[in-house]
């Protein structure tokens, strides 16, 4: 199992020890991505670390496709690319960089609350577990496309997967992602009482801070609650139980993507 | 007014595309000024297969959907005597295993009853439908989260005839997303249902706490644990058509509380100004009225927009014909008598205030950067 790291920007003392890959980038919002001349420097650290680098890409606005291409450019050929956004996948594969089908673009039931559910029943078991990723069209237009890995996410009730082997897929780990918004004045970044203005005047709070509420998740008298964690635009929960081996080889996961800034 | 951008009906003026769950609804919906209708459906056969709970359409309510082919074949029926369009929402993010074979089986059902077309949110279940059905016409549901204009392009190259835009949006965006793609119908929102998350990438199961939450916040809980439940399978969540007629049901429907809502702390490196958790709650708890994007309806004509869409499948009959004239007359007004944008804005507050009581609030605005609150005293 490859062990990632998944980082925003690249710390002062380098890439953390311990990982044989580095994702670099924002899943869920293009106001946080890495500038290209960010990214070189991600680039000569991951050399220094003897590991490849991932870039990881939200989803995209016009403004943010330009963006993004001008870090595609910065990229050696043959590098991974996270896309989140299928309008950015054709820019991806001209430049000969391997696409990956990021967690957006994978959809399942992602709510923390079903912590509540008995999973021993089938029909309730198989709607939370399923998802695009057990269609054979779905795969079938990934595989055509030239997508050989998707991204999933670290979901308690767990997949049902079937994938032909050369679909391949990578596990985050511990945060699973429930939601995402491109309102983000909740970490007070910058619009008084606009919550909507999303006018790129970011002042990057969520590189400072996060925002933690517990909920209500489980049946029964005695109530449990969860931390959920709003992290930029994006609403996680975190699962720290790691799937079986048996349901990590069921599910073609050969890659661990360890995330470690969403709960700080 | 703009030219046009080859669809050769754009001097008729957009499209309005208004909800319906009834089909007693199409009359006074038309009537109202609606010129497309769209609904789901809720087959018994799923009903009982999988309740309410695990969605066909995105509505977890039994009356917020007609309730099989016989009611759709009706409403489409009326529509077309009426020379307005019906379309079919199949917009589950995601069909598994068990659900696709089904839906996809139904969805030829529910196109020999004729329906002008379908809008999907799943690609599985577009690849799919087009394999099966070429001839059908597939719209892209606002589920796919289309922020760009080379996502509208793949969704094209993928046979779509309309993209419902993502809601977040802003009007110049849209703007220029319309000049780099001019060959396909966009649809944008204009009234209800703006959630603060982007709703292909929500996960959040919805459809428990929400209805009850303003009669007793206890209940919600209990209930989002009875419903997740399995025996809820077996009960079904049935709520009678008549309850959404009620002042506390609708209102609960439109008080959306799930964990977004909760309230935060917030923690971090820095220090955290005294009030910043207060601005939080302050911001998640805010009073909910109507979401509305109709001073924005100036300038998305203006950008290339087709088709405006109202939300509000799970409303009364007399909110959904109420919302569809209040955006009926505005749009009337707005191709009849060309007024200048600012003179547009008035009369938006005017029958804002007119039609929901209150003045419009920027937080409830779908396109809060039009900001016309600046420009003309509210």
């Amino acid at each position: 199992m490859e062990r990632a790291v998944l980082l925003s920007t690249v710390p002062v003392g380098g890439i953390p020890e311990g990982y044989e890959r580095v994702y670099l980038g924002n899943e869920f919002c293009e106001r946080n991505l890495p500038t290209p001349e960010e990214l070189s420097r991600g680039l000569e650290a991951a050399k220094d670390a003897s590991i490849p680098l991932t870039l990881v890409t939200p989803y995209l606005t016009d403004t943010g496709l330009s963006k993004v291409r001008k870090l595609l450019d910065v990229l050696p050929s043959g590098s991974e690319v996270v896309f989140n956004d299928w309008g950015l996948l054709d820019s991806i594969l001209e430049r000969r960089l391997v696409p990956v089908a990021g967690r957006l673009l994978i959809k399942i039931r992602r709510d923390p609350r079903v912590e509540a559910v008995d999973l021993e029943d089938e029909h309730m078991a198989g709607y939370l577990r399923g998802s695009n990723l057990s269609q054979p069209s779905f795969q079938r237009f990934l595989l055509d496309r030239g997508i050989f890995r998707a991204e999933l996410d670290n979901v308690q009730q767990g997949w049902d997967l079937d994938l032909p082997p050369a679909l391949r897929t990578s596990l985050y780990y511990p945060f699973v992602h429930a939601s995402v918004t491109r309102r983000c004045s909740l970490l007070f970044g910058g619009q008084g009482d606009q919550p909507g203005a999303p006018d790129g005047s970011c002042v990057k709070r969520c590189d400072d801070y996060v925002l933690r509420s517990s909920i209500p998740v489980t049946l029964g008298e005695e109530e449990e609650r969860a931390d959920q964690y709003l992290h930029g635009g994006a609403l996680y929960y975190r699962n720290d139980n790691m799937p079986s081996p048996a349901d990590l080889k069921r599910w073609n996961t050969d890659r661990l993507v360890v995330m470690t800034e969403q709960g700080a | 007014m703009p030219p046009g951008h080859g669809r050769g009906a754009r001097s008729q003026g957009p499209a309005l595309a208004a909800p319906l769950s009834d089909p007693s609804e199409v009359g006074p919906l038309v009537d109202a000024g609606a010129t497309e209708i769209y609904c789901g459906v809720l087959p018994r056969t799923w009903k009982r297969d999988f309740s309410t709970v695990i969605a066909f359409n995105r509505r977890y309510m039994d009356f917020a959907s007609l309730n099989g082919l016989d009611e759709l074949r009706q409403v489409v029926r009326e529509a077309h005597d009426r020379d307005v369009k019906a379309y079919l929402a199949l917009n589950a993010h995601v069909y598994v295993d068990g659900e696709h074979e089904r839906v996809l089986e139904w969805l030829g059902d529910a196109l020999a009853c004729d329906i002008d077309s379908v809008i999907i949110s799943d690609i599985g279940l577009i690849l799919a439908a087009r394999e099966a059905y070429p001839d059908a016409r597939i719209c892209a549901s606002t589920g796919l989260s289309t922020f760009n204009s080379e996502s509208v392009s793949f969704l094209k190259e993928l046979g779509l005839s309309r993209i419902i835009l993502e809601r977040q949006l802003t009007t110049d965006e849209i703007r220029h997303i319309r000049q780099k793609v001019p060959d396909i119908e966009l649809e944008a929102f204009v009234l209800n249902g703006r959630c603060r998350n982007i709703e292909g990438y929500c996960t959040f199961q919805h459809g428990h706490e929400d209805v009850l939450h303003p009669i007793h916040p206890y209940l919600g809980r209990l209930l989002v644990r009875v419903l997740f439940h399995p025996h809820a399978l077996a009960i079904g969540a049935r709520l009678p058509r008549k309850a959404t007629e009620t002042g506390p049901i609708e209102r609960a429907i439109s008080h959306v509380y799930n964990p977004c809502r909760y309230t935060y702390s917030v923690t971090g490196k820095g220090p955290v100004a005294g009030s910043a958790s207060d601005r939080v709650r302050s911001i998640l708890g805010r009073k909910v009225q109507a979401n509305c994007g109709a001073c924005a309806l100036y300038d998305l004509w203006q950008a290339g927009v087709d088709s405006f869409k109202i939300v509000g499948r799970v409303f009364p009959t007399a909110r959904k014909v109420a919302d569809t004239r209040f955006v009926a007359e505005l749009i009337k007004y707005l191709i009849e008598e060309e007024p200048d944008r600012d003179t547009f804005f008035t009369r938006v507050k005017k029958d804002y205030r007119r039609r929901f009581g209150m003045p419009c609030d920027i937080d409830s605005c779908y396109y809060p950067e039009v900001d016309w609150c600046k420009e003309v005293e509210c």
